[in-house]
């Protein structure tokens, strides 16, 4: 620790030091993030405890980087294959700009390569760190295709901030629209009404809304559905169990019923001030026909007219890609602006030296190839 | 000013630890002497001179733009 920082592991003794420091990224509110700590490193259902570094300066904690447990699976018959992901990346302003995050990334590379692990997986990674992460040794496998269907009344608002912000004098205004309350409103699923709730009803079907996971229904029906052999996270109980815990995040659950679960549709939004307040993703959606899906989404959308509702296109069908576009989403990053707007994307990173990029694999699927992942909203903690 | 002032004024700009004069074949990235805000503001700078989008798939910056005399060189090549 010559330069006067110490990386040590997380233990429970610095956990009210994280949450303060995490509100620079969570959230302002020490319950949130207190409850979140716990909820995503301490009840991870893939790693003993948590896998947090930390930087200390003075015995204070001044950064942080943590890795989250997940279970990949590939092939038919799938294979499983646990995995890390990098989250949580913070530094303390006072302290930027010194080093302070590779030296944490190092620390953890040499242990989680002594560990046996292979490979090191990104899903969050902001513009910044994406490019601090390429700078080491990471390798972009590509976008997730992020859509929205925004309401015609939302795009007009947009529209007029965004040209209100690049006028002289008038930018003053744009926070003052009155249309801003509307438009920024916070917990839009919150607000619909009141669950569980029968949506549509016929002699052959029912669509459920509901507030509340049926992680074991859930899983039987991803299980006995069609698998590509993509290399996804696995669904199964144990997962979905947990998964929907986020104290970050609210959900709303679609379900098509006929004699059983035929398909779901899930619906998040955000509840830290730091996230955008009126934004509705659709973080996981099955079904086991196309009617099913196309009914699902329908009533999503029906729903309230969601000022922003969000997509991650690139692991969909191409029947599902139609159902989408049909529907009104459309592209929010354009793929070929570079730096200026980097979409949200999957990073991977091998953790064995002078393995060549073109050979990493799980299951021998090439990992740099998008189209071998089916990567979900739902596998990453934005959604 | 010329095009390597332009970069070591960018490159001083950030509240980073690199020396008072580096050379053109110091290691910047690879010892971490730029951080990643750093590497994104130089990310937009490079984009800026060249006049064009970087490829986001493929691009190296430890490998391709490790240096001074790197980046220039980067730049040169591909500048419209």
């Amino acid at each position: 620790m010559s330069d006067g920082y110490a990386i040590v592991r997380y233990t429970p003794e610095h956990k009210n030091d994280v949450v303060d420091l995490q509100k620079f990224l969570w959230s302002p509110r020490s319950d949130l993030n207190r409850s979140y700590l716990e909820w995503k490193y301490e009840r991870n259902p893939y790693l003993e405890g948590p896998l947090i570094y930390l930087a200390l300066c003075g015995g204070r904690v001044v950064g942080m980087r943590g890795m989250l447990g997940a279970k990949w699976e590939a092939g038919t018959p799938p294979e499983t294959f646990p995995g890390i992901c990098t989250e949580d990346s913070a530094i303390h302003p006072d302290h930027r700009g010194r080093r302070i995050s590779s030296k944490i990334m190092k620390t953890f590379f040499e242990e989680l390569a002594a560990r046996g692990h292979r490979y090191l997986y990104s899903l969050t990674a902001s513009p910044v760190t994406f490019m601090g992460s390429l700078a080491m040794g990471w390798k972009n496998v590509g976008p997730f295709g992020l859509e929205a269907f925004r309401s015609k009344r939302a795009e007009r608002f947009r529209l007029l901030r965004k040209r209100m912000g690049e006028t002289r004098v008038l930018w003053k205004f744009a926070d003052r629209l009155p249309g801003r309350r509307w438009a920024t409103r916070r917990t839009p699923l919150h607000e619909l009404r009141d669950c569980p709730a029968i949506c549509r009803q016929t002699d052959r079907f029912r669509v459920v809304l509901d507030k509340s996971p049926r992680p074991e229904e859930m899983a039987d029906l991803v299980a006995r559905m069609e698998y590509d052999g993509r290399i996804r996270h696995v669904r199964d109980r144990e997962y979905l169990s947990w998964r929907f815990l986020n104290p970050q995040h609210r959900y709303l659950f679609l379900y098509w019923e006929e004699k059983g679960l035929e398909g779901y549709l899930v619906l998040q939004e955000y509840v830290s001030e730091f996230r955008p307040p009126a934004q509705v993703n659709i973080v996981d959606w099955e079904g086991t026909s196309r009617e099913v899906r196309a009914g699902l989404l329908h009533e999503a959308l029906g729903l309230c007219p969601f000022p922003d509702l969000n997509i991650w296109t690139a692991p969909l069908s191409e029947e599902s890609k139609s159902l989408v576009e049909d529907a009104g989403f459309r592209p929010v990053h354009d793929p070929a602006a570079g730096t200026k707007d980097i979409p949200p994307s999957l990073l991977v990173r091998s953790l064995e030296a002078g393995v060549p990029a073109t050979e990493w694999a799980l299951d021998g699927r090439r990992m740099l190839d998008m189209a071998n992942w089916d990567v979900r909203m739902i596998y990453s903690m934005n959604g | 000013m010329s095009l390597r002032e332009q970069l070591l004024k960018l490159l001083k700009n950030g509240d980073l630890d690199l020396p008072s004069d580096p050379g053109d074949d110091t290691p910047l990235i690879s010892e971490g002497l730029v951080d990643s805000l750093g590497l994104f503001n130089l990310a937009l700078w490079i984009e800026t001179q060249i006049g064009t989008p970087i490829d986001l798939t493929s691009i190296d910056p430890s490998g391709e733009w490790d240096t001074i005399a790197d980046i220039l060189a980067f730049v040169e090549k591909y500048r419209k």
